[in-house]
């Protein structure tokens, strides 16, 4: 342990200070504009504390009734969450198997792991279109299913990258014990690689679900009503200048930070050491 | 803490690394999830012995990795099930787009609406609302596609190119003569093309001139401007006197309510966008409008930040007394004096047809107004009609008229009606009989994308106003 | 035997390669096409033939470059202020001092975001009459009058980048954290035995350790910002006076707002290009790595 004097620890003392500061400030004043009441939102100079504790707008976004504010927005919340829930399942079921094959039998497959590289980089915007009247004519516009489905392509280069390292580290003698049972593919992928798996598929999981929370090009363009519209493009509309609450808009964005934050809060370590395996080969 | 993994790896088998990895990633996933104590992220692997591979512990956070993954599978039926409304046999289905607004707000659609499906039960409009800046795309996308909507709401600038490109119903022989007599002829005037009527006129709408009553009786002013002239003295003594910082706000953010506004100001200075021939001639008839609006930003009579403003802003910062001048539509009205969203009383606030230039004209005021119509792609056209029909006509209007003017001639003499809104009415009646309008182009948005672009230019400083219009013409006929 | 556990393998590899293909390879390879033709949006005329005159217009749009170096330079300046910033905050979060856990906690916050809702965020804060930032700055005395970020043509492009790196430092700072744990101890007390001061620690021990990592962060971020949509979109759609408008939205404004498909994909290639190249040189990288 390297020691150190005394006006190092101050110097670290205010340097941590400030980074609580920057980290946390804007979130906190979202949180605060939230429960502000309009009135206190434009003063000059601001008011910094609330004058009241008003949360009004919470209730706004989050009553249930025809025709209501509250209706677009927890449609759009609960669309969010099986849009996210959907890609993601659809995901881990279309990864296993295919990481296990570029994991068993790389020499073949790397071709289709380059192309999955190669999907990740693309702009959206450059095929964006010829999808879109895709989706048209098969009349999937307007539907999570089939937004989930585009979801899947942001999220299986990820997935299939992050669970292909993870096979590679299972042992293969493993599986040959069970080729000598007899066992096929299938069941040896099932019975033997699955249980090891589990945990980095948790892992995969929550990092998917974040990304496919977080997306919000596509939804923009191939969602408009409450039947599919994500909460990311009701934020946009909400923030868009024609909405004049401001408290009403910070309530929307706590709400949306919510289901990410607290999962990045309780799963830190284990998103960290995903994302860092997605990408260092030790 | 001990960390003698990597020296251990680089000697050790390739097998027994791998297992270790694998066992190191385990461990730490069942740490980091059951262990929340944040401590730290190093991976604590001092036991490096493989038969750990099948030990208890990782049978445990396995079954805890199961157990998520089985929430997952079981949270997707709740979300899935009971998305759309069960739909009775033989009931027509009916999409609308409209438009997220003040006004008529979206709960406002909603409401007629929901009166207009009480009426007609064999009939179900499914309402979607995105921003203005959406509402064009999202239509010719879904018109592009298989999935167009039955009814949408057109601003009166597209009318020309969704008339172009054949989108629109014609309605001519469909519209009741009680409309056709009923309803304000300015309003028929931009629904109309070549002779055929393709849309309903659903409110008719102009950029007033909305002035703070009480900052100029302290400047010793008790009219409003007879002149831009006066109204620019006006804003000088204002500003000369402290009373107000910045007397002028208007909203200039790169988007179609910048051209509303410098078309405001082109029309009291008595120029246009095109000649007779259809060119573009802004570089000549429109310099001294924008050198007007160039040198108010200044000699700081124009509020800076007006640059990034839409409407709902510069509405926010008239009705906090922050200007004493904007222009804005019909709808700030009732707002820039209703207690929960100003603190102006209404005895403070002026509304006019914005002043032209001393002889040149009186006054100035050019069309904002939306219509609604039937696309050409809809199954539906009868129902998706009557729908509109419904909403446009003046039973509903007038119920709805606190916000929004009706689009019925008789309405404005109706006392019931003007109650409350007499200013408004007033210069409601002599906008509709003076207005322009903006050029009437197919290629409108992409020619008004252009002279944003210039336009904020002059505003920035980055080029004279005589060579911000010059070149945008300029890159407007080489389109 | 082999065909038959060829087969089986392709089998296992379908429904990766058919969702990828069908959401990204059959429109990518549409989009090519379009972009020989003048199709427009809604399909209403028969899309012509023009051969490559798309590509040659693209290259002649002032707009077009303008755009593109709106996206290099938000690239640039992104990315490099987060690696600086991103490396600083992991080292200091590093040191032993009280509370660390709870700061590391805090540190997945801005990540955890969802982009749309910190664009909305920065808005609300940047905002020139109500807004936090001026209000605070104004108050401390830092500015003497309020000024308008997102609303200056000078200022609109780094006011979105610091919104942008708020967001995003935090997860290169968290794989770098990650990293410096790896970081045996004795190495850094070996080093300070033999003299080296805190720079040359850093310099030579943990700065090449921290590298791999780095690089990964590096591109992760490189391919994120050159795309860069939504965080604008939200926080200016490409205003003032285009200051603010990246490749992907002059794209997005071409292909949907003027209508004219063919054009749009043509400027969508160009980009996909130089993105090309930029993971020509990554699998390079990798490659070599690797070998």
């Amino acid at each position: 342990m390297i020691k150190r004097r005394r006006y190092q620890t101050t110097l670290l003392y205010i340097a941590v200070v400030i980074l609580v500061i920057y980290l946390t400030a804007p979130f906190l004043w979202l949180i605060i504009m939230s429960i502000s009441p309009s009135t206190d939102l434009t003063q000059k100079p601001l008011r910094w504390i609330p004058s009241s504790i008003d949360l009004s707008s919470y209730e706004n976004l989050l009553t249930m009734g025809i025709n209501t504010r509250g209706e677009l927005f927890l449609h759009a919340l609960q669309n969010s969450l099986t849009t996210a829930l959907f890609a993601v399942f659809i995901s881990l079921l279309v990864t296993i198997p295919a990481s296990w094959v570029l994991s068993r039998h790389p020499g073949k497959k790397s071709f289709v792991l380059s192309a999955a590289i190669f999907t990740f980089m693309l702009p959206p915007i450059a095929y964006a279109l010829p999808l879109y009247r895709m989706l048209s004519r098969l009349g999937w516009l307007n539907n999570s299913f089939s937004l989930a489905l585009v979801y899947c392509t942001i999220v299986l280069p990820f997935c299939v990258w992050l669970i292909k390292e993870n096979i590679d580290s299972i042992p293969y003698d493993l599986e040959e014990s069970a080729i000598i049972d007899g066992a096929s593919i299938a069941r040896r992928i099932i019975n033997v690689v699955m249980p090891l798996l589990l945990p980095a598929l948790g892992t995969v999981a929550l990092l998917a679900l974040i990304m496919a929370w977080d997306e919000y090009f596509y939804a923009l363009l191939f969602t408009s009503s409450k039947e599919a519209i994500t909460l990311p493009v009701v934020i946009a509309n909400l923030a868009s200048g024609r909405q004049s609450s401001y408290n009403l808009i910070a309530a929307g964005g706590v709400i949306a930070s919510a289901p990410p934050v607290i999962i990045g809060m309780l799963f830190q370590r284990a998103l960290v050491r995903g994302l860092v395996q997605g990408g260092v080969k030790e | 803490m001990v960390n003698e993994d990597e020296e251990a790896g680089s000697d050790s088998t390739h097998f027994y690394t791998e297992v270790k990895m694998y066992e190191k990633t385990h461990r730490a996933w069942y740490k980091d999830n059951f262990n929340l104590d944040g401590s730290d992220y190093t991976l604590d692997t001092t036991n490096a012995s493989t038969s750990n591979v099948l030990d208890i512990p990782r049978r445990n956070h396995m079954k805890k990795g199961v157990v998520f993954l089985l929430c997952l599978v079981c949270l997707l039926p709740l979300f899935s099930g009971g998305k759309k409304e069960a739909v009775a046999a033989g009931t027509v289905e009916l999409r609308f787009l409209g438009m997220a607004q003040a006004s008529y707000s979206e709960q406002n659609v909603n409401d007629m609406t929901a009166d207009f499906m009480r009426d007609h039960p064999n009939i179900t409009v499914y309402t979607e609302f995105v921003p203005y800046e959406d509402l064009r795309n999202k239509t010719l996308l879904a018109y592009g596609s298989n999935n167009s909507y039955d009814a949408v709401l057109v601003d009166d600038i597209w009318y020309t190119e969704y008339d172009t490109k054949g989108m629109l119903r014609d309605i001519t022989a469909e519209v009741p003569q009680e409309y056709r007599d009923g309803v304000l002829q300015g309003g028929w005037n931009f629904v109309t093309k070549g002779g055929r009527v393709v849309g309903m006129p659903w409110f008719l709408d102009a950029m007033y001139l909305f002035y703070n009553k009480s900052m100029l009786a302290k400047a010793g002013y008790h009219a409003p401007p007879a002149s831009i002239e006066e109204m620019v003295d006006m804003g000088r003594t204002l500003k000369a006197r402290g009373i107000v910082q910045y007397p002028f706000v208007f909203s200039l953010a790169q988007a179609e309510a910048l051209i509303c506004v410098y078309a405001n100001f082109l029309e009291a200075y008595g120029g246009s966008f095109q000649d007779d021939a259809g060119n573009y001639i802004l570089d000549t008839s429109g310099v001294k409008a924008l050198e007007l609006l160039v040198n108010l930003k200044n000699e700081g009579l124009l509020n800076p930040n007006s640059l990034e403003y839409l409407e709902e802003d510069v509405r926010r910062v008239f009705s906090t007394a922050d200007a004493a001048f904007t222009l804005n539509w019909a709808y700030m009205d009732a707002l820039a004096s209703d207690p929960a969203e100003s603190i102006l009383t209404a005895d403070e606030v002026g509304i006019m047809v914005m002043p032209g230039v001393r002889g040149i004209k009186e006054h100035a005021a050019m069309s904002g107004s939306m219509g609604l119509s039937v696309l050409n792609k809809s199954k539906y056209p009868a129902e998706a009609l009557e729908y509109i029909l419904y909403l446009s006509s003046k039973p509903v209007q007038d119920k709805h008229s606190d916000l929004q003017l009706p689009v019925w001639t008789a309405s404005y003499d109706d006392p019931k009606i003007r109650a409350g809104h007499e200013d408004l009415a007033d210069a409601a009646k002599l906008a509709f009989s003076i207005m322009n309008v903006r050029p009437s182009v197919p290629d409108y948005q992409e020619v008004s994308s252009v002279f944003q672009e210039y336009i904020q230019m002059a505003l920035y400083g980055a080029k004279t106003p005589q060579q911000a219009l010059s070149e945008a013409v300029q890159k407007v006929k080489g389109m | 035997m082999a065909t038959r556990e060829t087969r089986r393998l392709s089998l296992l590899l379908a429904p990766m390669i058919i969702i990828m293909g069908a959401v990204i390879g059959w429109p990518l390879i549409q989009t090519f096409v379009l972009s020989l033709t003048d199709s427009d949006l809604m399909n209403l005329s028969k899309p012509a033939f023009v051969g490559l005159s798309n590509f040659t217009r693209a290259m002649r749009n002032q707009g077009y470059l303008d755009s593109l170096k709106v996206s290099a330079l938000f690239a640039l300046v992104v990315v490099l202020s987060e690696m600086v910033l991103g490396t600083s905050v992991a080292l200091l979060l590093n040191e032993p001092f009280k509370g660390r856990a709870f700061v590391r906690g805090l540190l997945i916050l801005p990540w955890a975001v969802p982009t749309t809702v910190n664009a909305m965020m920065w808005r609300l804060i940047y905002n020139p009459e109500y807004g936090a930032l001026n209000s605070l700055l104004f108050q401390l005395g830092i500015i003497d009058q309020y000024v308008s970020w997102i609303g200056t043509a000078d200022k609109a492009l780094y006011s979105v980048m610091f919104a942008d790196i708020w967001k995003n430092f935090s997860l290169v700072s968290m794989i770098a954290l990650a990293a410096l744990q790896t970081l045996p101890e004795s190495q850094i007390e070996a080093a300070t035995i033999d003299g080296a001061n805190g720079w040359q620690r850093f310099r030579f021990i943990t700065l090449p350790h921290l590298i791999p990592s780095l690089q990964v962060a590096l591109v992760l971020r490189i391919i994120e910002t050159v795309k860069v949509f939504d965080i604008i979109y939200v926080m200016t759609r490409g205003g003032p006076a285009n200051k603010t408008r990246s490749a992907s939205i002059f794209v997005y404004q071409e292909a949907f707002t003027n209508s004219r498909m063919g054009s749009g994909a043509a400027y969508a290639i160009i980009m996909v290009c130089v993105i090309m190249i930029l993971i020509a040189f990554y699998l390079k990288g990798i490659s070599k790595k690797e070998s």
